[in-house]
């Protein structure tokens, strides 16, 4: 899928023809500055925003991470997943690989905040999306949920590999769960490089050089004024 | 047990002991009335101005086994549904509409604005030269509850969840399915509170509206026959029912929201 997007909110641009390409099977990670248009790209993608440019075969659905779990609470987590449009059979299915199954009667209010997003990872795998978006999903867990929620991504994903567009602005959720990482900066591409192809997901706080070049494509005029 | 579920178990209240506490407060209630009806009896000491509570209850204990009464009860409360009924329909439509179609909002907006301020029992003079006696008390009980409940409406939808309209887009829900089982259920409690008070209100119009008609085989039409014949205390006793069937009515209405806000929440 290639996209050439520009998108402004009144005098306000937020990317102009931003070219990208984005390729089956395969984890995407866009890293930026916050209010960079990160978010505006993913809903750009998901059809919820109006767009200057073209996006080429876009698909006709897709599955949403979001950064909240957006759960509707009047509904058990069985009946959260059927509201997205799952089916009985792949909703039993994918209990069961999310261990969720024990909570499937369970309302939201009863669950934990990593449980929940834990049943937002498995709404958005249900359905056969060619293509998954990921909003910062784990930027409000710690350390240790985020480590075991990027596991069941990873396996999850590892199933049914699929497109994927993951936008955090944590540099190392990057290089744990991409293939290939694109730095924002001003509504432009700072960098575009792919990672190492090893099983994912990689080891977390890993020094390596693709590191560095993200951190300085992130943080180079900072890093120079600072010198 | 999480503390979420802790707190949720809370507040489930078996509805038994809801209805206990509405009674409590609603006993509690009455016995407050009841309290400054005597003092009043005793400080304005004119039994034409403020009749015994125990002539009242004398007079209300005749009225419950009078056939004219009870025809007049009814017709009243005839009226008082199909005010409400017609008023709950047309709003809920309307809002939909505005809430679906926002320039048709902005336009249905002056027009309600103008309706609230509209002095109604003024107008009902004018409906009365249109329509009968029996009618008028219907469509100023209308022309009060209609913007009131749009009013109530457009905000139960507006309140619904941003976040999680935006995650059914996404996910291409169908349509029947997020009326039940999203906008339902998170519209219906503040929407169930809104028809609790405009039932209620609803009665107190129809019979203002009676009073001033004369309606024939009405609550209001028996209430102005008890005043020109100054008999006060059946005159109390008719609106002391009215004030009760008033109580019931928005007590009724608002278990029947706490119910459901319970089974939503």
């Amino acid at each position: 899928m290639k996209l050439n997007i520009s998108k402004a909110y009144g005098a306000q641009t937020v990317f102009e023809n931003l070219t990208l390409e984005i390729f089956d099977k395969e984890i995407l990670c866009i890293l930026g500055e916050s209010g960079g248009g990160k978010t505006t790209l993913l809903n750009a993608l998901a059809g919820l925003i109006s767009y200057d440019g073209s996006i080429e075969n876009p698909p006709q659905n897709v599955g949403y991470i979001f950064q909240e779990p957006r759960l509707l609470p009047n509904l058990t987590i069985e009946q959260n997943l059927a509201y997205a449009g799952g089916k009985s059979e792949d909703i039993q299915e994918i209990l069961q690989k999310t261990e969720l199954f024990p909570l499937r009667k369970k309302r939201p209010i009863e669950l934990s905040g990593g449980e929940k997003q834990r049943v937002s990872i498995a709404r958005a795998f249900l359905s056969d999306a060619p293509l998954l978006l990921l909003d910062e999903p784990f930027s409000s867990l710690d350390t240790a949920l985020k480590l075991r929620l990027a596991s069941v991504f990873a396996k999850m994903w590892e199933e049914k590999p699929r497109a994927a567009v993951f936008v955090t602005h944590d540099v190392e959720e990057a290089l744990m769960l991409g293939h290939r990482v694109v730095v924002l900066k001003k509504g432009e591409i700072a960098l575009d490089i792919r990672l190492p192809n090893e099983e994912l997901p990689r080891q977390y706080g890993k020094d390596s050089v693709e590191k560095t070049q993200i951190l300085s494509a992130l943080l180079g005029e900072e890093i120079s004024k600072t010198r | 047990m999480s503390k979420n579920a802790k707190t949720l178990n809370k507040t489930r209240e078996t509805t038994w002991k809801i209805l206990l506490r509405r009674l409590g407060e609603t006993a509690a209630a009455l016995f407050g009335m009841a309290t400054l009806w005597l003092i009043a009896y005793v400080v304005v000491g004119n039994e034409l101005l403020v009749p015994a509570l125990s002539d009242c209850l004398n007079q209300l204990g005749g009225l419950l086994i009078d056939g004219e009464f009870w025809m007049g009860f009814l017709h009243t409360l005839g009226r008082v549904f199909l005010a409400f009924t017609l008023s709950f329909v047309s709003a809920a439509f309307f809002a939909v509409i505005a809430y679906t179609v926002p320039w048709f909002g902005r336009i249905l907006s002056p027009m309600l604005s103008a309706l609230r301020s509209l002095p109604v029992l003024a107008v009902l003079l004018i409906i009365l030269v249109i329509s009968g006696a029996g009618v008028a008390p219907v469509i100023v009980a209308f022309l009060s509850l209609f913007p009131m409940l749009y009013a109530g409406f457009l905000a139960a939808l507006c309140q619904v969840d941003k976040d999680l309209i935006k995650m059914s887009r996404v996910y291409n829900v169908p349509l029947k399915r997020r009326i039940l089982s999203l906008y339902l259920p998170s519209a219906a409690p503040y929407a169930m509170r809104e028809s609790a008070a405009a039932l209620a209100f609803s009665l107190k119009l129809v019979v203002s509206a009676e009073v001033l008609a004369s309606t024939y085989k009405s609550l209001g039409g028996l209430m102005q026959d008890a005043r020109l014949f100054l008999e006060m205390p059946t005159l109390f006793a008719l609106v002391s029912i009215t004030f009760f069937v008033g109580l019931i009515l928005e007590t009724a209405g608002n278990i029947l929201a706490e119910f459901v806000e319970r089974r939503v929440k």
